[in-house]
């Protein structure tokens, strides 16, 4: 909490910290999860012993207690296991990729599999660092041309786009 | 005992059609490739492969995912080997006395012993599957509902008491699965459930979305940090070959890892990593001079990859027969078959007698495709490795999109692998395992059914699950199980105080 701790009890705190915001979160989804669950009722009356509603609440309930566990063990936490302390600048290029990889999944249908397969693996190889400009491009035109040319063969249908359509 | 070895010929008679074969050299080859390849583990890799096997009859895409499943364990100890690299968790400690080796320029009968050393694990504890799952598939035939509950219940504790090192994030991962395995139609009254009128979701999130998201994409996501540097290992390679003396020497070390392998593969949970220490650490106590091993000892390498390789197949056991899978793999190919609308159980052996036996045969086919391929080949595939990881993750990540999109030609599938991507990501980040989280997913709805036709048939009494023997016990050894962690983990302190066999090299 402040600077007189070391190194490692700093690391540990954040590894606390960030199972600590997990607990919420979770705590959190769980509970809308429940929440819907209670609404869920049979159409017809029936006799069932077991609605469409208590397996999801048995879940949700295994989730509320196993959360708040989570959350009080945060506090308390000293075993090696917690999570290494992370800055958050590590995460970005994989977010970054990971924003990429959703944007390639929302234009998959509208742009083609040719032109959104070509860009995206362009714009990873940018991402990830492969340099000159020249050597992505060739990489990604590679790799589009022979996947096209392999998944076509073994007879997936592949989007050809908007744009490629007659 | 004839009846068996007739079930065999038949088995054999379906791996060795020639379509079957061929696909099982595939898989072996795509198996290895993915078990080289930095950035994507073998569940992962079976994950984006999964894709390949829809449009195949139910027993040749088992073939094919078998193939794939050994040719991921056989390139892993590769890696483990000659890179000190494992690319899973089962041949860590092939890497103690493997990698010591191929630093003593003994590259070549290390990875010789490990391909023969899993061929031979592997053909003994298939010849033990063979005589041993009828038995107890015929045992099996004798349950109900309740006692399904119990075993599945079973199976999801003991699996989340020994994955990772939280039994708390281990249960909340097992939760996720099951909350994700009851979005779509209520299968009993047809009230759709975490559909929020979306018309995709009714039919619930299909398998190998999730799979993917989960596994192939989270790992990608994980290797981007270590990938922005060039790798370069220095990889000597010389002839693989293995002398009489080496092969004399860790004999008996290859039929104890088989056996330790393969029982420890039928427990629940207990799957090839477990077996693979538990051997090697047998194998190190009955040694005359303990101290070579960690400094390149032959047996430190036969032992855990004959075991790992033997509880591969111990593991199928309980899947084939009871319809319970003991680990992520297992869980995977579960998956995979009832897409193909096959269900695992007792009444397995009865209705897709060729599944069963044309995946037992073909365990003994791809074991030895993989000893014909590794030998000569194993200096083809570890060039896979001068790859650069950061011109293959977009790769993968590519495939794992086209492979998603296959599934059902659907945009919002592609939407929903991104998304469980990230969460896993997240998940991994914070050291919640995914094993429990598959688990669940698969077990889920099958778990549901059983809870509702056991209470049908008490008519609504809980005490079902008490009063039948089989189900008492199995509930009893899911609270027991939940309790091990703690125990497991103070004796792993103690051992690991006692022997570190990488502090002595």
């Amino acid at each position: 909490m402040t600077a007189e701790h070391g190194p490692v009890a700093r690391t540990l705190q954040r590894g606390g910290r960030s199972d600590r915001f997990a607990a919420v979160v979770i705590f959190l989804v769980s509970a809308l999860y429940l929440r819907y669950a209670v609404t869920f009722q049979p159409r017809f009356f029936r006799s069932e012993a077991l609605g469409p509603a208590t397996f999801p609440l048995m879940i949700g309930g295994l989730m509320l207690v196993c959360s708040t566990v989570l959350f009080v063990q945060s506090f308390r936490q000293t075993t090696a296991g917690a999570a290494a302390a992370a800055r958050w600048s590590q995460y970005v290029p994989a977010l970054l990729l990971w924003l990429l990889l959703l944007a390639y999944g929302i234009m998959f249908d509208l742009l083609g599999f040719p032109l959104s397969t070509g860009l995206f693996v362009l714009g990873a190889l940018w991402l990830l660092g492969v340099r000159p400009w020249w050597k992505a491009v060739f990489y990604a035109a590679a790799f589009t041309v022979a996947a096209w040319y392999v998944f076509t063969t073994l007879d997936v249908r592949l989007p050809r786009g908007e744009w490629f359509r007659r | 005992m004839i009846e068996t070895w007739g079930h065999l010929l038949f088995g054999f008679q379906v791996a060795l059609q020639p379509e079957n074969l061929g696909l099982a050299l595939a898989g072996a080859l795509l198996g290895t490739i993915v078990g080289v390849l930095p950035g994507i583990g073998p569940v992962g890799g079976i994950a984006i492969l999964l894709p390949l096997t829809f449009r195949l009859p139910p027993a040749s895409a088992m073939i094919m995912l078998t193939a794939v499943y050994y040719g991921t364990m056989y390139g892993g100890s590769t890696t483990s080997i000659l890179m000190n690299v494992p690319g899973e968790a089962s041949s860590v400690v092939t890497a103690f006395d493997g990698y010591a080796m191929a630093q003593q320029g003994r590259a070549g009968p290390a990875l010789a012993i490990a391909a023969v050393g899993s061929f031979i694990a592997g053909t003994l504890s298939i010849l033990a599957l063979t005589f041993f799952s009828p038995l107890v598939a015929n045992w099996g035939l004798t349950f109900g509902p309740p006692e399904y509950f119990g075993l599945m219940l079973f199976g999801l504790s003991a699996v989340s008491s020994l994955a990772g090192d939280s039994l708390v994030k281990a249960l909340l991962s097992m939760g996720f699965g099951l909350m994700l395995a009851t979005v779509g139609t209520d299968l009993v009254t047809g009230v759709p459930r975490y559909t929020f009128n979306i018309p995709y979701l009714l039919d619930g999130i299909d398998f190998v979305v999730v799979v993917i998201g989960l596994f192939a994409i989270s790992e990608v996501l994980v290797s981007v940090e270590e990938a922005r540097g060039e790798l370069r290992f220095p990889v000597r390679l010389e002839r693989i070959w293995l002398s009489m003396r080496d092969f004399a020497e860790s004999f008996w070390a290859i039929i104890r890892g088989s056996v330790i392998g393969f029982y420890i593969g039928i427990l629940p949970a207990a799957g090839a990593t477990i077996a693979s220490f538990l051997s090697y650490s047998v194998e190190k106590q009955l040694a005359r001079d303990p101290s070579t091993f960690g400094r390149g000892d032959i047996r430190g390498v036969a032992s855990p990859e004959s075991a790992n390789n033997a509880a591969a197949v111990g593991n199928m056991i309980p899947m084939l027969t009871l319809g319970i899978p003991g680990s992520s793999t297992t869980a995977l190919m579960m998956g995979a078959l009832l897409v193909l609308n096959v269900f695992p159980g007792p009444t397995l052996f009865q209705e897709h007698p060729d599944v069963v036996w044309g995946l037992v045969a073909s365990m003994y086919v791809s074991n030895l495709v993989l000893l014909i391929l590794n030998l000569p080949l194993v200096g083809l595939f570890v060039r896979i490795l001068y790859i650069p990881e950061r011109l293959l993750l977009p790769l993968i990540l590519s495939i794992c999109v086209i492979g998603t999109y296959a599934v059902n030609f659907s945009a919002f599938d592609l939407l929903t692998m991104t998304v469980l991507g990230l969460v896993a990501y997240v998940m991994r980040k914070n050291d919640f395992p995914l094993g429990p989280a598959i688990l669940g997913l698969v077990l889920g709805d099958l778990m549901e059914q059983n809870l509702r036709r056991a209470l049908i048939m008490s008519r609504g009494s809980i005490a079902i699950f008490f009063t039948r023997p089989v189900t008492a016990v199995l509930i009893v050894l899911s609270v027991i199980s939940l309790f091990t962690p703690v125990l497991l983990t103070l004796l792993r302190r103690r051992r690991a105080n006692e022997e570190h066999p990488r502090a002595v090299a």
